[in-house]
């Protein structure tokens, strides 16, 4: 009996902290605060397929804000979260011979879309890059 | 170590499916999965060499499905994986009961989690305080989830396990 009620103690504390870390990684990703974001979607010849600047409110995620602002936006879900397989008129190939990175204030992202942070004046660049 | 029969390699292999499944089951939900769990349950049942071989199979495939197959991430996540089934049956032996490996279970997630400080710091050169603030939420999420896991599913998983063997 004692360690049915102390299981139930440590199980209802674990989950508190399970929820507390879900809506601390939820929040890490949103906006904080209201802002304007330009996002560019550029060509593998450097072409500017198309540029945007977007107005953008707290609890914004980029994922959303790019769905909602471009063309034939197409996210995949993987083991580290959502990546960008098409947008606009650019898909990418089965093969992966061309693939899109993305680059927050002209320097490459170290995370994937999906954590990339909203901040007001920032800029995305949504590239498309050739396999090596 | 003991002959394997076709026994074991059948169970071995089931239990490696799981292994795999599971993790690509829960992917859309982060760091929830019942990985440390399972390896806990594995490594109490079936001892330190076959888990060990379960491991290697399971992060291969786990590697090559998700892309990360390479110098940077497979070795922390083999060693914070084998370090499971080599702790339980040395050092912790002699620990069965659920309340105790619950915590143990909290205690690899977080071992497991601090391992990626060596390729995200040092090769990666990602910051180590940013890193550290911003995969606290994750570790206590891989933490807490392994916890309950195993707190609640090991008794009746291992219960479950004794049976099997006993009508082998």
């Amino acid at each position: 009996m004692k360690k049915h009620i102390l299981t139930i103690i440590l199980a209802s504390l674990a989950f508190i902290v399970m929820f507390w870390a879900i809506d601390a990684i939820g929040k890490n990703k949103a906006a904080t605060s209201d802002g304007v974001v330009t996002i560019e979607v550029i060509e593998l010849d450097e072409t500017v397929i198309t540029s945007k600047t977007i107005n953008f409110y707290k609890g914004a995620t980029l994922q959303k804000i790019i769905e909602d602002n471009f063309d034939h936006v197409v996210f995949e879900q993987s083991a580290y979260g959502p990546y960008l397989t098409a947008i606009e008129n650019y898909e990418t190939p089965s093969n992966y011979e061309t693939y899109l990175t993305i680059y927050v204030d002209g320097a490459y992202s170290l995370v994937g879309i999906g954590d990339i942070k909203l901040e007001d004046g920032m800029t995305i660049t949504i590239k498309v890059e050739a396999s090596q | 170590m003991k002959r394997l029969t076709v026994y074991d390699l059948v169970l071995m292999a089931v239990l490696t499916s799981i292994l795999f499944i599971q993790e690509q089951l829960l992917y859309f939900l982060p760091n929830i999965q019942l990985t440390i769990f399972l390896l806990v349950l594995y490594s109490k049942k079936l001892g330190t060499v076959k888990t060990i071989c379960m491991i290697i199979v399971h992060v291969i495939l786990d590697s090559l499905f998700t892309s990360s197959l390479g110098i940077i991430y497979t070795p922390f996540i083999l060693v914070g994986w084998i370090l499971i089934p080599v702790t339980l049956n040395t050092i912790f032996k002699s620990v069965n009961s659920n309340i105790t490996l619950a915590f143990l279970g909290g205690l690899y997630a977080i071992i497991y989690s601090w391992l990626f400080v060596i390729p995200f710091v040092y090769m990666l050169k990602v910051d180590f305080m940013a890193y550290i603030i911003t995969d606290i939420p994750f570790q206590l999420l891989l933490a807490s989830s392994s916890f309950i896991t195993i707190l609640l599913l090991y008794e009746p998983s291992s219960r479950m396990f004794d049976y099997l063997h006993k009508i082998k």
